[in-house]
């Protein structure tokens, strides 16, 4: 695909999170998240703002805040990212794990232009010599769906549109050849027929290269374009997980079954509100004792305030967490 | 490009009439008599009167302000009432000496001050020692800087000759001066600066990349980190020059800071006002190099240009 010598695309292997949690000083932002996602697969994470889905997505990418503390595993194949150090962590980087961030306008170098940004990937990581890292830029460019790469290379942030400076960013995400990418909202700013294009972008480039997506949203809507499996999450945890068909046929979870059956009609002049179908608004902050949806939760029991349901087998890959499944086998 | 630089030369001398005309309009409320001071105290009227007619002060000031424009177009300043020579030579004469000396303060200002910025700026929490140093530096006026270094290193350790005059490490005390009371500035400004650069989302983008540490401190932290910088140097130029004022006297440096000094006692208007024009010029010519320097250094700015 370019004049750069890549070494052999690595072995898929997937990741697998165990038990994973992350603290900012007091504030226990994921609780005990798990899940895997296979390679060529996609795993979307939904949720509402502060339900830890993003906290999950830089943790697993490793590029938390300093102060942020992580437990728990995160693997790729044998190396525990959570675990990962130093140089090792280091090299662990756009290689084995990758991230595209949801304002790419604020993550490109505003004085450095396209191809220098992407080049240097190559250069640092794969040992490129200057030309071989600048023609690496502009063909990775164009596997990203630029129409004239030669003429964006040359171009600074500031010169591109929303689109194409998400792409930018997902040539540099792509440029090590990683073996999990993780996604954390990258097409919320768009507009819906860009965020369609980079979404199809992104499906057909993970999966061709055997890569694990993990597509952080809070659009439900996105979840059905793009995902294998969804995982919910609220209040730092996971409510229920499964394969993409079942969540939206029967979702077990109140929470899920709320956000699936909120009205979408209205995506286009309410991009950003979604949800407006549940009532109250997710805890920030300190989360609530016992499952963190009872004081949204119609369906709400004693027990609910009580203790955190433990995930159940609700069916072939999918788990739910809440008290009104146990009561009702 | 061609037309942001019409535009930028053309209020330059806007600027620069501007400042005659301000400088010519104090010239004149200012008390004192340049006939009486270059006549003597013991000249006849009649002496006195053709030192004016000589001068042209018997003219109105609308008269003589025009005849000194003219003068300025075709590079004449007048000639001085004390030194009997043309003003445009005098500060020909002294004019390397004071470019040799601000770009020297200038050059330490920003290595000096980068430097503690950028020291402190990558450790995670802000360091007592760059505190004391900057309250330390903040807290002694420029007059008792210049004295303590004229001292400690000219006369106790005899480190640096402090005959005056130019060459040789002379011109090392008073860079020094200069470039110590400005560096509080630059470190805060760098520290804050790199502080911000190293939160933002296109550092974390460096990280994810995998880079080397020191890598994404040189190719993207430092860079971004001395923009602000720049831009204050832009601004703080016009003060770097009326400092350079004052440490050219207390070290005997043969600048026009100097030159402007001695005409200011002697009501040398011709010099006094040539110093001014010049340094106008200066303080222009400087912003619009920083501002050139800065566009090299940071593509967003080259929008305004267009």
């Amino acid at each position: 695909m370019s004049t750069v010598s890549l070494p052999e695309a690595p072995t898929a292997s997937g990741l697998r999170v165990q038990d994973l949690h992350v603290r900012y000083g007091e504030r226990h932002a994921v609780q005990g998240v798990s899940f895997s996602v296979a390679p060529g697969q996609t795993l979307a994470i939904v949720g509402e703002s502060g339900c830890g889905k993003s906290s999950t997505a830089l943790a697993v990418a490793r590029l938390l805040p300093p102060g942020a503390s992580i437990e728990g595993r995160a693997l790729v194949g044998d190396l525990d990212l959570v675990d990962a150090r130093g140089r090792t962590l280091r090299e662990a980087r756009g290689r084995v794990v990758a991230y595209m961030p949801q304002d790419a306008m604020a993550a490109l170098n505003p004085v450095q232009s396209a191809r220098r940004q992407i080049a240097e990937v190559l250069s640092f990581r794969q040992g490129a010599s200057r030309s071989e890292a600048a023609a690496g830029a502009v063909a990775l460019l164009a596997e990203v769906g630029i129409n004239e790469p030669e003429s964006v290379a040359r171009r600074y942030p500031h010169e591109l549109s929303g689109g194409m400076r998400q792409r930018v960013m997902l040539a540099i995400a792509l440029a090590a050849r990683p073996r999990v990418l993780i996604a954390d909202e990258p097409t919320t700013a768009l507009d819906v027929t860009v965020q369609a294009g980079i979404l199809s972008l992104v499906r057909r480039l993970t999966r061709a290269d055997a890569m694990a997506l993990v597509w952080i949203t809070h659009d439900i809507g996105v979840v059905a374009e793009i995902a294998d499996a969804v995982a919910v999450m609220y209040g730092g945890r996971i409510v229920e997980q499964g394969p993409v068909e079942t969540i939206f046929e029967h979702p077990e979870h109140p929470y899920t079954r709320a956000l699936v059956h909120a009205p979408r009609q209205s995506r286009d002049a309410l991009p950003k509100a979604p949800f407006q179908a549940i009532p109250g608004s997710p805890p920030l902050g300190e989360f609530p004792v016992g499952c963190p949806f009872h004081p949204r939760c119609e369906h709400a029991l004693g027990p609910c305030a009580q203790t955190m349901p433990p995930m159940l087998e609700r069916g072939p890959e999918h788990s739910a967490a809440c008290h009104l499944l146990s009561a009702r086998p | 490009m061609a037309r942001y630089l019409a535009t930028r030369i053309g209020l330059g001398v806007l600027t620069v009439f501007g400042v005659v005309l301000l400088t010519f309009v104090l010239m004149f409320v200012v008390p004192g008599d340049p006939a009486r001071t270059i006549a003597g105290p013991r000249a006849t009227p009649q002496i006195l009167a053709l030192v004016r007619a000589n001068l042209h002060l018997n003219q109105s000031v609308l008269a003589q302000l025009g005849h000194y424009l003219a003068g300025i177009v075709h590079g004449d300043l007048g000639v001085s009432y004390v030194q009997d020579q043309p003003v445009a030579q005098l500060i020909i004469d002294r004019l390397p000496a004071t470019i040799e000396l601000g770009l020297a303060g200038l050059a330490l200002e920003l290595i000096l001050g980068g430097a503690f910025g950028v020291w402190d700026g990558i450790r995670p929490r802000r360091s007592r020692i760059l505190a004391v140093v900057n309250v330390g530096l903040l807290s002694v006026p420029a007059f008792s800087l210049a004295f303590v270094l004229l001292l400690l290193f000219g006369y106790k350790l005899s480190l640096f000759p402090i005959d005056g005059g130019t060459g040789g490490t002379r011109i090392v005390l008073p860079a020094l001066t200069l470039g110590l009371f400005g560096m509080p500035y630059y470190a805060n400004v760098v520290r804050d600066a790199m502080q911000e650069t190293l939160a933002a989302p296109y550092t974390r983008t460096a990280v994810a990349k995998g880079l080397p540490r020191r890598a994404v401190l040189r190719r993207h932290v430092l860079r971004n980190a001395f923009s602000p910088a720049l831009t204050m140097a832009g601004l703080d130029f016009a003060i770097l020059l009326s400092g350079v004022v004052f440490v050219e006297t207390v070290f005997g440096w043969p600048g026009i800071g100097q030159l402007q000094t001695q005409a200011f006692y002697n009501v040398d208007r011709p010099v006094l006002m040539g110093t001014v024009v010049v340094a106008a010029v200066l303080v222009v010519v400087a912003t619009l190099a920083i501002d050139l320097i800065r566009m090299a250094i940071d593509p967003r700015t080259r929008l305004e240009t267009q």
